[in-house]
């Protein structure tokens, strides 16, 4: 039997990421290791998806390095930086599927830029990867047709399509009912065990985290505040890691008038 | 000095298109050439046909008035075609243009720019604006012209009739004097200025739409933005190739 190639490894070096004058994580030392399913953890604003943008290479940090399999994301030439594009999968928020597009025209895009396939190979791969997400009967149907969940899995299906080593995800399970967030959450644990992907996702749902986690980032206050397994996770004593896993809200003080 | 920066990479972005132009380009991208060619050619012509004829009219109406006194009623002719192909032709097709196609780029910009559709497009390896603002470019370059020429020749026939008709002038009259008045360098310098608006159109509403940020809200304030500086820009385009124009011929 032919060996699976191994996924990449993503790490971070002294990362600095953020906007002009507001840097929202600092000193960030991160591995997210090959093949395995990591999730970055954190409240509202902490820099998780801001963190997630710099992996994808869609802004340059202001310092340090993400290193894919020890190379230097932002010190590759455009021959790689493509070979690391066409490596990678990505699910956004509501999917980012292209509104003017079919369902299946969204999923084919990477396969018409990357390949040279014929017009029915790439048919049978969409239909393949839709069918993998189970949206195979929606093929012609628009974004604007689907639901906030189909739009979740279509983009998980185009994510797919290219067979990547690399998994990112944004949220996969914000804005779904609990039903379709743990349908989400069991395709992504699905497609690890099928193709042995390396997937990050970016969330702040507990259930998810609980579900589908191996290795877990936590963020807070512009700093890593923790790394490890899941089992660490649950037996840290730090108090903004049992507050956040806990669900306690911060004690506020009521104004005067109101008490 | 960020808003000027995304404008600098459109810029250039956009001149890297052209240079790539006879290169081979994968086939999907022609879906979206004759899409925007369709949505900003073919679907516009009986607006700029309408509008066209009715400022046709509106111009022999008024030349007529005053040529009348002068006993000149002839030259409406002259007055309604001249006006027409050097200067109302070319620039009310681009007004309407700007209402009509330059808005929707703007707005669809915007939005696919808040919805992170234009993230996906980077991260799949689209270059977005070969994929989404080039076609834009494309279609406003070559139909701006085309609609420019529909609307002088349906400008200048409606008010052709409507001299015929409500006038008194007979339709012989009135095209003999189009023909013997105009040149074909007026028809040219239409259709040029047609096309020097088609770029400042896609260009000033696409990088309003590139700008947007902050939902829902952003895309009407970018979208105005868009409609009023196009425009503008369309007036002061006008003024100076006039201008060149002038000092030139």
């Amino acid at each position: 039997m032919r060996e699976r190639p191994k996924a990449p490894t993503i790490s971070t070096r002294n990362l600095a990421v953020g906007y002009p004058g507001n840097v929202v994580l600092h000193d960030a030392n991160i591995t997210l290791p090959g093949g395995v399913i990591s999730v970055i953890l954190g409240g509202s604003g902490c820099g998780k998806s801001t963190l997630l943008r710099h992996i994808l290479g869609l802004a340059v940090p202001s310092e340090g390095a993400i290193l894919v399999d020890n190379a230097d994301l932002f010190a590759m030439d455009e021959k790689q930086f493509y070979r690391h594009k066409k490596s990678m999968g990505v699910l956004f928020q509501d999917g980012a599927l292209l509104g003017s597009l079919t369902l299946g025209e969204n999923v084919s895009l990477p396969l018409l830029e990357h390949t040279d396939l014929d017009e029915a190979t790439i048919n049978t791969m969409v239909r393949l990867k839709l069918s993998l997400v189970g949206l195979e009967p929606f093929v012609d149907y628009y974004p604007n047709q689907l639901s906030g969940g189909m739009r979740k899995r279509a983009g998980l299906a185009r994510a797919l399509i290219m067979d990547p080593k690399v998994l990112l995800c944004d949220e996969p399970s914000a804005g779904l009912d609990p039903i379709t967030a743990a349908e989400v959450d069991q395709l992504i644990l699905d497609l690890h065990d099928a193709m042995g992907m390396t997937i990050v996702v970016v969330t702040h749902d507990l259930d998810s985290l609980f579900t589908i986690a191996d290795h877990v980032v936590v963020l807070h206050g512009g700093a890593v505040l923790f790394e490890g397994g899941i089992e660490a996770l649950r037996e840290t004593d730090d108090m903004y890691i049992r507050q956040f896993l806990d669900r306690q809200p911060n004690t506020r003080k009521a104004p005067g008038w109101l008490v | 000095m960020n808003e000027l920066a995304v404008l600098s990479t459109l810029i250039n972005d956009l001149m890297r298109c052209v240079f790539s132009l006879f290169r081979r380009r994968r086939a999907f991208y022609g879906w979206q050439d004759s899409n925007h060619m369709t949505a900003v050619g073919t679907d516009s012509i009986g607006i700029v046909s309408t509008i066209a004829a009715c400022t046709g009219m509106i111009l022999a109406l008024q030349a007529a008035g005053q040529l009348e006194k002068i006993g000149a009623l002839s030259y409406v002719a002259n007055m309604v075609s001249v006006t027409i192909i050097k200067e109302l032709g070319p620039l009310l097709t681009a007004i309407i243009l700007t209402g009509r196609s330059g808005a929707a780029f703007c707005a669809e910009l915007a939005t696919m720019k808040i919805s992170e559709e234009i993230d996906a497009l980077h991260v799949i390896g689209i270059d977005p604006i070969r994929f989404l603002v080039w076609p834009k470019m494309l279609a406003m370059v070559v139909m701006l012209p085309i609609l420019t020429l529909i609307a002088d020749l349906v400008g200048i026939v409606a008010g052709g009739l409507f001299s015929a008709i409500f006038l008194g002038l007979t339709l012989k009259t009135y095209f003999e004097q189009c023909v013997n008045f105009l040149t074909v360098g007026d028809v040219f310098s239409g259709v040029i200025k047609a096309a020097g608006f088609g770029v400042s159109i896609t260009v000033i509403c696409c990088w309003q739409g590139l700008l947007a940020r902050d939902g829902a809200a952003d895309v009407g304030k970018r979208t105005t933005r868009a409609v009023v500086q196009s425009i503008f820009m369309i007036i002061l385009l006008d003024f100076f190739i006039t201008a060149i124009n002038y000092m030139v011929l």
